[in-house]
């Protein structure tokens, strides 16, 4: 990609989350996510739009501030690219899928865009229920139905960089980049 | 503790004496490499323990994006002293090159961006691609965190069958196992005993593709005779092996006796079937590849040209031969692999990635490949083309007949 990740400003990533969700299936991988067709030079608004264009045409400009993404099993497999950002800078507010792919987590972390595995959880929503999800106590509940599920709660360590706008914005804070 | 959970406890920033699964541990890393730089102004912990390469995804660097990356890393390597400057014509693909080096060393932790970077498990190394963001936080401060996730030891024993490889093992485990998401796995028995450390490479390489953490393996003379001659890193190394007490999530016992060719199907790498059940249907190929860090080694051409001697490919099909790196393309030409290629006009590549991620002769819409790249995912090798992924062999055998051929055939 032809932007430098020195120059991205992110937003901080708060703990607590209520949206509209929408729900994808297993193995979903980054590639869907942001795919290796997507051109060069874009800004980060418009490369974001080409997210699942594979697989769920027309998805991307349909997604609203705020929402919430609920994902299958294996969530983010694949490629380590950094496919978290895209769905940031969709405006999706946080993201609960049955489990995620560890490097995809980290770079969710990175780019402060929450991400929790809670097993049982595409169970849980159907597409256009509103969700509340607690990235502290890990508590993930569905506000349609009045259903809820226990996810896994984020270690304070990996909150306090998502709240700090990611890793790159700390390395600046704390003078690693010069 | 299992294998991992020792390497992290000896790298702990803050002394552990044990770590468990579901411990956030805070890490020192040994090694690190960029696979060109991303971040030009960040400073740099430890000129002597990380390498960067100008290119490997896209080799030669053709575009402005990628000539300017090639010139980006040039100046910082020169900029911080970089001990493991790697140019392009002294390279390949990344991990290929980080492993020549010997920058995964037994009981250590080397990081890279990219996932495949699980290779450095096949030499008792934790290896796991962690993204550009938080390699910019290894490159400048030598340290990051993992969540210790459970092991699951996987006993893989028998005889492995001709033309069954350790490709072979891993697509099986992609498609007959859910996925060993947010699990470490340790590869034990007597297949992994007697294998040659490139093919545990390619092993540990292609357990991204069953979404691992770690995958890892013992130190045996093969892996320490390798780190011995190749390895300029300081200090001393120490092997790791799991206590005898050592909690597993659970064991696997793989016997790979009556293992078949295996393929994943399009489009995801769960999709795995027996090659001669897909061969029925007689599925046309306009392409084919060995490649990528999973299949780019020298027992990998050696393969290709043991099948292609004498040959010729279909008339209708392209055929790709991407050695890993420099040193492996020299040997490959050395021992006629690369003439027995391109008599039978298949294209003996620069050392690189090759098309894997889509960058060099991606597919065009309707067409199908075939190959040892490391995933199918759709639109990945090309917009609306169809992929499936295969050991090297069944990719040559395939390429021959320009059909999807179980390569027990030929």
């Amino acid at each position: 990609m032809s932007h430098s990740l020195d120059d991205i400003v992110i937003e901080p990533a708060k703990s607590h989350f209520r949206g509209r969700v929408w729900v994808f299936g297993d193995d979903i991988s980054t590639d869907l996510m942001q795919p290796g067709f997507t051109p060069h030079g874009l800004s980060l608004e418009a490369r974001a739009k080409y997210c699942m264009r594979a697989n769920r045409p027309g998805w991307s400009e349909q997604v609203k501030s705020g929402d919430i993404l609920i994902g299958g099993r294996n969530f983010g497999c694949g490629s380590n690219r950094p496919a978290a950002l895209n769905l940031k800078m969709l405006g999706l507010g946080c993201m609960v899928a049955e489990s995620v792919f560890s490097v995809h987590f980290r770079n969710c972390v990175n780019f402060a865009f929450p991400a929790m595995s809670c097993p049982g959880v595409s169970k849980l929503f159907a597409e256009g229920d509103v969700a509340d999800v607690d990235f502290e106590t890990g508590l993930v509940m569905n506000v349609t139905t009045g259903k809820s599920l226990q996810g896994r709660a984020l270690p304070r360590f990996l909150m306090d960089i998502m709240a700090a706008g990611g890793s790159l914005a700390m390395l600046r804070r704390d003078g690693y980049i010069k | 503790m299992t294998i991992v959970e020792k390497i992290l406890s000896s790298h702990s920033v803050t002394p552990k004496d044990t770590v468990r699964p579901g411990d956030i541990v805070r890490v020192r890393v040994d090694a690190a490499y960029m696979l060109g730089v991303e971040h030009e102004y960040l400073k740099v912990w430890d000129p002597n323990r990380i390498m960067i390469i100008a290119s490997d995804h896209n080799l030669p660097p053709r575009t402005k994006e990628e000539t300017a990356n090639a010139k980006r890393s040039r100046n910082f390597a020169k900029k911080w002293g970089i001990k493991y400057w790697v140019d392009v014509g002294r390279g390949g693909n990344g991990h290929r090159v980080s492993c020549e080096l010997g920058l995964h060393r037994p009981g250590e932790i080397s990081l890279c961006n990219d996932s495949h970077t699980t290779m450095g498990g096949a030499f008792n190394s934790l290896g796991m691609g962690i993204g550009d963001a938080e390699l910019a936080n290894v490159i400048t401060k030598g340290e990051t965190w993992f969540i210790c996730q459970p092991t699951v030891k996987i006993d893989v024993v028998g005889t492995l069958p001709r033309r069954v490889y350790a490709r072979d093992i891993l697509l099986h485990l992609g498609g007959a196992y859910p996925p060993f998401i947010e699990r470490n796995v340790e590869y034990t028995g007597s297949v992994v005993d007697a294998m040659t450390v490139e093919d545990r490479m390619c092993m540990a390489c292609a357990s991204t593709e069953i979404s691992c953490d770690f995958p890892v393996f013992r130190a045996d003379g093969k892996t320490i005779d390798w780190i011995d001659k190749s390895s300029t890193l300081p200090g001393k190394y120490h092997a790791v092996e799991a206590d005898e007490d050592a909690r597993y999530d659970k064991t696997i016992a793989l016997d790979v006796s009556n293992l078949e060719p295996q393929i994943a199907c399009p489009n995801t790498m769960a999709n795995v079937r027996p090659v001669s059940e897909v061969a029925k249907e007689k599925v046309k190929i306009n392409q084919a590849n060995v490649s990528s860090c999973d299949n780019s080694g020298l027992v990998d051409i050696a393969v290709a040209a043991e099948i292609l001697k004498g040959e010729k490919i279909h008339p209708d099909v392209r055929l790709l031969v991407v050695p890993g790196t420099q040193k492996i393309w020299s040997e490959a030409v050395r021992l006629g692999y690369a003439k027995t290629i391109a008599d039978a006009n298949g294209l003996f590549c620069v050392a690189s990635c090759g098309p894997c991620s889509g960058g060099q002769q991606s597919l065009s819409p309707g067409e199908v490949g075939i190959g040892s790249n490391t995933r199918n995912f759709k639109g990945r090798m090309g917009i609306d083309a169809m992929c499936y992924c295969s050991s090297p062999a069944t990719a040559v055998a395939s390429a021959l007949y320009g059909y999807i051929t179980d390569p027990r055939e030929v």
